[in-house]
């Protein structure tokens, strides 16, 4: 099980939940100033504790653009990772949600990525992650500014807690950059689901902490989800409106897309994206009966562009290829 | 905290300078420095310098504008990185740069953060200090209330639960 293959609390808005904690040794110098040499160092010395626990180890130097790629789009490592060129290595267990990024820019980033809303979880599971590498290695940490990490925006805690949201509602009313701009007066961020500054493709957002020096981890997580709650209240209340008038604008959008997704012979993953939005929505309202969340969401991972190419027998090799391999998985799952 | 410039990603790269005694000073993301490093600058990113385009002196400038004396630059220890190589990036070299540059850092943390203390998760050896450090400042605050009562036998025992915990920190510390 893994946090795409499954709907978790709030599934409504909350697509997932993931906690990241940042560390570093204390006797290494930072990513940037790392040698190749010293960073196989750090990667042999880390990767055994994690194996003991039932990680396996992925050395991202010696996997295909393609695979670095698919484990990008699980969210299981940052772009900056794919793009590195010294040793670097992913520390995986899916099963637990964890996945361990050791010679990002920072030595450690362990996160934990759960299925809908479940930062209390995620935050216990983090910690009991963090206890075993505390009792084994010694982490750069100083009583004023709390733990050491390579870019002072992360000093502290070095805790980012983020929540996916799925918020179509608010996307329709206009009301994401007010939304926005109100996060960020209280220290939180909200952006768009595909990377930093990307904006907002099929209405999914993430709302993560900002500041993580000078505030506890709890009082942070509690403000973030105290802020998820209000957001999904907002949102559904919303939904009911936009459904309990009558809207035959929005009933043909998403069976179009219903259409798109069952019947199209190419499909680009933007196309994908938007449509996964309108049949997510569909099936909610209860547009859409004979869809469900669970096979949505599971196809949201399988059929990005990298993640789709490396399942395929014969893997595509021009994007219309792609965009028509694209079209047949989802068909064959529906 | 935001890039000033694209108002989007997380700033990352932090600009102070002093014209005339003023202080200004200017927060960007990485990929809004670089942009201005390479040149693509439009005016009115730095509304107070009047740079405009001219970027190679933005990095080396925006500290020696007013012709300040150079300082000689200090260097890690351990990494030997220099505080100009933070402003480059926004990026410290190791651990140790925080004790190193710790002055020069505070700014950039603070305009960050807001807050320049910790609070939260610790490791092992480091919580029990501070688990002694937090029951001291109760102790504390009570003796004060007790003496001010004039609850002096209160104050007594006050008095050797603080003497005691201290001691345990300064056997702790050998
Ligand atoms: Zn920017
Ligand atoms: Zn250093």
């Amino acid at each position: 099980m893994t946090w795409y293959n499954d709907t978790g609390k709030e599934s409504s808005t909350v697509l997932s939940t993931r906690i990241r904690f940042a560390r570093n040794l204390a006797d290494y110098p930072f990513g940037s100033r790392l040698s190749a040499e010293k960073a196989n160092e750090i990667i042999e010395k880390l990767a055994p504790t994690f194996e003991n626990i039932g990680f396996k180890k992925i050395d991202f130097t010696k996997i295909s653009k393609l695979e670095a790629l698919s484990y990008l789009e699980k969210h299981y490592v940052s772009r900056e990772f794919t793009e590195k060129k010294t040793p670097h290595a992913l520390m995986l267990n899916e099963p637990c949600g964890y996945a361990v990024m050791l010679c990002e820019e920072d030595h450690i980033r362990m996160q934990c990525i759960l299925p809908g809303l479940a930062l209390d979880e995620a935050y216990a599971s983090i910690c009991k992650l963090d206890d075993t590498l505390d009792s084994s290695f010694e982490i750069a940490y100083n009583e004023e500014l709390g733990y050491l990490t390579h870019c002072p925006t992360n000093l502290g805690t070095g805790m980012r807690a983020s929540v996916m949201m799925f918020l179509p509602a608010l996307t329709m009313g206009g009301q994401i950059n007010g939304l926005s701009n109100q996060l960020s007066k209280i220290g939180l961020t909200m952006r768009g689901f595909y990377g930093e500054g990307s904006s907002a493709q099929g209405a999914i957002y993430q709302i993560s902490n900002q500041i993580t020096l000078g505030i506890t981890e709890e009082d942070s997580i509690k403000k973030l989800q105290d802020i998820v709650k209000q957001i999904t209240e907002q949102e559904t209340e919303l939904r009911k409106l936009i459904t309990s008038e009558k809207n035959p604008e929005l009933i043909d959008r998403i069976s179009r897309a219903e259409g798109i997704l069952r019947h199209a012979f190419m499909i680009s993953s933007s196309e994908f994206i938007s449509a996964f939005s309108d049949v997510r929505l569909g099936i909610d309202l209860g547009i859409i009966r004979s869809i469900d969340l669970k096979t949505l969401g599971e196809l949201f991972i399988e059929v990005m562009p990298a993640t789709l190419s490396l399942s395929a027998e014969n893997p595509p090799k021009t994007q219309k290829e792609r965009d028509i391999l694209r079209a047949e998985r989802i068909k064959s799952r529906l | 905290m935001l890039c000033e410039r694209c108002k989007k990603n997380t700033a990352t790269v932090f600009y102070e300078e002093n014209i005339n005694g003023q202080k200004h000073s200017c927060s960007l993301c990485s990929e809004c420095a670089a942009e201005i490093n390479s040149g693509d600058n439009t005016v009115g990113i730095f509304p107070f310098s009047g740079f405009g385009g001219l970027h190679d002196q933005i990095f080396a400038g925006l500290f020696g504008f007013n012709d300040a004396p150079i300082k000689k630059s200090k260097t890690c220890s351990f990494c030997s990185a220099t505080f100009s190589d933070f402003q480059k990036n926004g990026k410290t070299g190791c651990p140790k740069c925080y004790e190193t540059f710790s002055d020069e850092l505070r700014s950039t943390i603070r305009s960050i953060h807001g807050n320049v203390k910790h609070v939260g998760r610790s490791p092992a050896k480091f919580r029990k200090n501070r688990e002694k450090e937090d029951k001291l400042k109760v102790l504390r605050k009570q003796l004060k209330e007790a003496v001010s009562d004039e609850n002096f036998e209160l104050a007594a025992s006050l008095r050797d639960q603080i003497k005691a915990i201290e001691n345990e920190k300064k056997e702790g510390q050998v």
